[in-house]
């Protein structure tokens, strides 16, 4: 596990082997208690519900993470991302199929692009209060695009094969969807922790003053993120609709709030400058484990998201109330070695 | 709340231990409504109960907080990784479920749809309230009665995706070009998603919107709830007629008061005592689904299946019943 | 040397006050829709939007407390949801019958009048857990060290997931509501809803606290510079803590009014509301960084809303539906906001010419 560039690695380092045993321990705990249902074999099935939607999210929610910014009209871009692709094919009597996903992903990168535009004109405004109203602009959008109804009608292998298919690899069945996914980590991987691109964000994120300063074109890099998140979003729009076969301007709610978790879940921090790609795929993977496993013991959504929050909670606050036992025991330290 | 997990935990394990034990394994159910905190699916699962004590059946049950397509998809899928013998299902989208409900049939699970039905393609076996005709013209008579004839009235429905809604309001439609509703104008048809929220504020828009507006109907429980305490804040009890598809329980003060006097509705009990029925049925081979079969449900008698003009088939369990100020007393406490 | 500048009265001064601005803005709105409808101009519908808007205005007032130290609370929804729902349970538990007064006009039977457990008690159970609620975010967010919208995101799904545990999975329907919670909002004074009067009473007892007691202008001090206020002997951390408990305490109350006027207690009640709060905070001028803020804009930029809310719907713009609005909410957001920073440089820039070098 590579370390990342920015504040201090050997504590990143420590939250993915964290994760990583969480992963396991869950795992492990849920197949005892449930051993025909919960098998890996079935877990595959569904990352579909629980992985790649909120994944694609999440992926594109890090690099504004990363740059101390936040962004909660994602999934609010997803929804009108995947309206304007439902009602552009209408069903087969719109246009092509393949004309439409682009518009999709153009609306998503222009969802960005107006984001990261606002919030680079106005500095003085947190992120948040511009991407909230950006957040039910975009969804009345969608609403006055659709209203209530919902635009369906997909080629058949939209939610036959891309839904709902898997890959026969290895003995077992794989959603391609999944696929997908893991074959974007690697590259983002690369371009995030080892490009001087990546490393520009970072350096964006954990001082953008200084960075200015040292010749760096914080707005350029500012925009890309967002409109980069934007895009993102728009995808996994796209692999929401495909299990749905329908699109409605309700689509996605609170898959923000998912997507900041995941994101915070696997290192990142808000306040930027911090953020691990294998960090977020180990904590897409825990949430993925868990709330699967809640879901098959008590068949309840409220239990679910209340042990996300407890879970989320308790990543970011153990650290730091170690090491304020640690600042404590040094300051003793101190205070003991004058005294002598 | 470790207790109340180590408690269910233990409860799981032992349940676990005792499936394992007895020789032959019981059906098992999943039951999926269009979203929890709601009476009318409350008391539908009691009439799954009902059916479960009688057949020996297992059934779990559960409904998105959001009313949400893509909460009952995951609901979907997790019976899927239960290996339940079959779904019964009241659909928030009809074709948002589909592809996931084929996945569920291809792996042997039976699909029968209840209450909002799933499109044919998606289910073997829909089980309607009533005859959806008389559903849409009984509220129809219903609501011209009360504004003696004439005026405007507009319906507040739950959501376009909805397809029994959807069915109903078509027929309401229909029913309005008859000579005899020559007098009265239906301006509009809002949605307030089955949302008390949503609903209340669309009634409130509607009272402010159109002045002249005599009558509203609304096929929807959460609806002509949130309708009617919309219609009394705004002091208009008596003066905008309100009528639809009520649970007694819920509409017992409003019909008391009089903000509504004439409302309808099927016992959920029965459809979900059916839809249980049904679902057993076509587990233990009995039926299929197609046309001219018909099985017995329970305490309700002989069902028989008929041709649903969509593509596929469906079966009645009873005729809408009418609740007013007079009766409501006998039925407020049942559903 | 120069003269010392002579204390004229400057109108454009005048106009530059944010809050006069705003409410000749939501005079003129006002006057714009009326001029389209005349009814929504109507003393009638104007008292309906403050009653409706007293709900927002009571949950902005805590928003306010929390912003102006620079912190941030995305789980009032959650909070309202708890206490409302706690409340709820013990009321409907002790619920029974009573002996029914004069048959009311024009109705069948007499319908019996339903009593519970005395309302105050009810409303100062939910604001006990609202300030339990809040407690546990500042804990969390000053003690704890945990960023506040991280904090209150894990908190939010906390909360809710304790709402579900406490509903036990079931409802408070308006049959289980006792005749006093029912009427609780719906009673009129002078001609105004009793929800306006409530809402009066926080905002006077805020006004207060916040203009005139020690404790409250500490919130000011913590949200400008945290530093400088820790050196100047202000306990940064409890004031910080105080300030989500006081959040807690009206979103407990919040949440009271909302059961009451919905006639329904859900497990995931009032679900979004909390991003209305916030902007209505921002459009009244409360800085997000801490520091700034003023209670009339609060209020005022709460009413912004409600104006608009209602303005759309009596337009008849939107088709009697709500979501058209949301687009338009959205955007009118937006332009507040970006008013509001143009109105800050302006401000700025005017201050700094103004320096005497």
């Amino acid at each position: 596990m590579a370390s990342v560039t920015g504040k201090i690695p050997a504590f990143l380092r420590r939250r993915e082997w964290l994760l990583a045993a969480l992963v396991l321990l869950v795992f492990f705990w849920f197949n005892a208690r449930e051993p025909d249902n919960y098998t890996f074999f079935k877990l595959l099935n569904q990352t579909r519900v629980y992985m790649v939607d909120v994944g694609f999210m999440a992926l594109g929610m890090l690099l504004v993470l990363i740059l101390g910014d936040i962004d909660i009209s994602v999934a609010a871009t997803a929804a009108l991302s995947a309206t304007v692709m439902g009602v552009a094919y209408r069903g087969g009597q719109g246009l092509p199929f393949w004309l439409s996903i682009l518009l999709m992903l153009l609306t998503g990168a222009a969802c960005g692009l107006a984001n990261g535009l606002l919030v680079i004109r106005f500095k003085e405004l947190f992120p948040m209060i511009i991407t909230l109203s950006t957040q039910t602009l975009y969804r009345g959008i969608a609403y006055i695009i659709l209203k209530d109804q919902s635009a369906g009608g997909f080629p058949a292998w939209y939610a036959k094969d891309l839904g709902y298919g898997s890959l026969p690899l290895l003995g077992l069945d794989v959603p391609i969807m999944l696929l997908i996914l893991l074959l974007v980590f690697p590259f983002y991987y690369l371009w995030l922790h080892r490009t001087a691109a990546g490393r520009r964000l970072f350096a964006a994120g954990t001082n953008i003053t200084a960075s200015r300063y040292s010749g760096l074109h914080t707005d350029r890099i500012k925009l890309t993120a967002f409109l980069l998140n934007g895009l993102f979003a728009a995808i996994g729009g796209f692999f929401l609709t495909s299990r749905t076969g329908s699109v409605k301007y309700t689509i996605g709610t609170g898959f923000e709030m998912q997507a900041i978790a995941v994101a915070v879940l696997g290192g990142a921090s808000t306040s930027g400058g911090r953020g691990s790609v294998p960090g977020l795929l180990l904590a897409l993977l825990l949430l993925t484990a868990l709330k699967n496993g809640l879901m098959l013991l008590y068949n309840d959504a409220f239990i679910l998201n209340l042990s996300v929050g407890l879970l989320l909670i308790l990543v970011v606050l153990i650290p730091n109330l170690f090491s304020a036992l640690a600042d404590r025991r040094r300051v003793l330290r101190q205070r003991l070695q004058l005294a002598k | 709340m470790k207790r109340i997990l180590s408690v269910l935990l233990a409860a799981a394990m032992l349940l676990s231990l005792g499936l394992a034990v007895t020789a032959e394994e019981p059906i098992k159910l999943g039951v999926v409504y269009k979203q929890t905190g709601n009476p009318f699916f409350e008391a539908a699962v009691r009439g799954f109960e009902e059916a479960s004590k009688e057949l020996g059946f297992e059934f779990i049950h559960n409904g998105p907080a959001d009313s949400s397509n893509e909460g009952q998809i995951q609901i979907i899928e997790g019976f899927i990784q239960q290996e339940v013998d079959a779904i019964a299902i009241s659909a928030n989208d009809a074709a948002g479920v589909v592809s996931v409900l084929q996945t569920a049939m291809d792996k042997g699970i039976k699909v029968i749809s209840w209450d909002s039905k799933v499109l044919a393609e998606g289910r073997q076996l829909n089980i309607d309230p009533s005859v959806a005709q008389n559903i849409g013209r009984v509220q129809v008579e219903e609501i011209a009665a009360q504004i003696g004839g004439e005026g405007q009235i507009a319906i507040l429905s739950a959501a376009a995706t909805h397809d029994n809604q959807n069915t109903w309001i078509k027929y309401m439609k229909e029913e309005l070009e008859k000579p005899e509703y020559d007098k009265i104008e239906l301006v509009t048809v809002v949605y307030g998603d089955d949302l008390t929220d949503k609903s209340y504020q669309e009634m409130q828009g509607l009272i402010n919107s159109y002045p002249d507006l005599k009558g509203v109907i609304s096929p929807t429980t959460v609806g002509v709830a949130a309708a009617a305490v919309a219609i009394k804040d705004a002091g208009m009890s008596g003066k905008i007629k309100l009528t639809g598809l009520g649970l007694p329980s819920e509409m017992a003060d409003f019909l008391a008061d009089r903000t509504c006097e004439g409302m309808y509705l099927w016992n959920p009990i029965d459809l979900g005592y059916a839809a249980a029925y049904a679902s057993v049925a076509m587990v233990k081979g009995e039926i299929t689904g197609a046309v001219g079969e018909t099985f017995v449900a329970g305490r309700l008698g002989e069902r028989e299946i008929f041709d649903a003009g969509d593509g596929g088939t469906f079966t009645i369990v009873g005729d809408p019943f009418r609740f007013t100020p007079e009766n409501i007393e006998e039925w407020k406490n049942v559903y | 040397m120069s003269k010392p500048p002579v204390k004229v009265f400057n109108p454009g001064r005048l106009l530059r006050n944010r809050e006069l601005g705003l409410s000749l803005v939501l005079l003129a709105l006002v006057g714009l829709i009326g001029l389209r409808n005349p009814a929504f101009a109507s003393i009638n519908n104007l008292q309906f939007i403050l009653g409706d808007t007293a709900i927002m205005i009571v949950l902005a007032l805590g928003m306010m407390c929390v912003l102006l130290v620079g912190s941030i609370d995305i789980s009032i929804s959650a909070v309202m949801a708890l206490s409302a729902m706690t409340a709820g349970i013990v009321m409907k538990n002790n619920l029974s019958q009573a002996e029914a007064q004069a048959l009311a006009e024009g109705a069948v039977s007499a319908a019996a009048v339903k009593v519970s457990t005395p309302l105050p008690l009810l409303l100062l159970l939910a604001a006990g857990v609202g300030a339990g609620c809040g407690l546990v975010n500042g804990l969390l967010i000053s003690y704890g060290r945990v960023l506040p919208i991280v904090a209150t995101l894990g908190s939010q799904y906390i909360i809710y997931g304790l709402s579900h545990l406490v509903s036990g999975g079931q409802a408070v329907y308006r049959k289980d509501m006792s005749e006093d919670f029912i009427q609780f909002t719906r009673g009129s004074f002078l001609g105004f809803n009793s929800k306006v009067w409530i809402m009066l009473a926080a905002f006077l007892v805020l006004l207060v606290f916040i203009t005139y007691t020690r404790h409250g202008r500490r919130l000011y001090a913590v949200g400008s510079n945290a530093e400088a206020a820790r050196l100047s002997g202000i306990n940064v951390r409890a004031v910080t803590l105080s300030a989500h408990v006081i959040m807690g305490i009206l979103a407990g109350l919040a949440g009271m009014l909302y059961a009451s006027h919905d006639n329904k207690i859900t497990q995931d009640m009032a679900m979004g509301y909390e991003m209305y709060v916030i902007a209505a905070c921002v459009i009244g001028g409360v800085s997000v960084t801490g520091g700034s803020g003023k209670i009339l804009g609060v209020a005022l930029g709460a009413l912004t809303i409600g104006v608009i809310n209602n303005g759309l719907t009596m337009l008849r713009l939107t088709g009697n539906s709500e979501f058209w609005k949301k687009a338009i909410q959205g955007a009118v957001i937006l332009v507040a906001i970006i008013t509001n920073v143009y109105i800050q440089r302006g401000h700025e820039r005017r201050v700094l010419r103004e320096r005497r070098l």
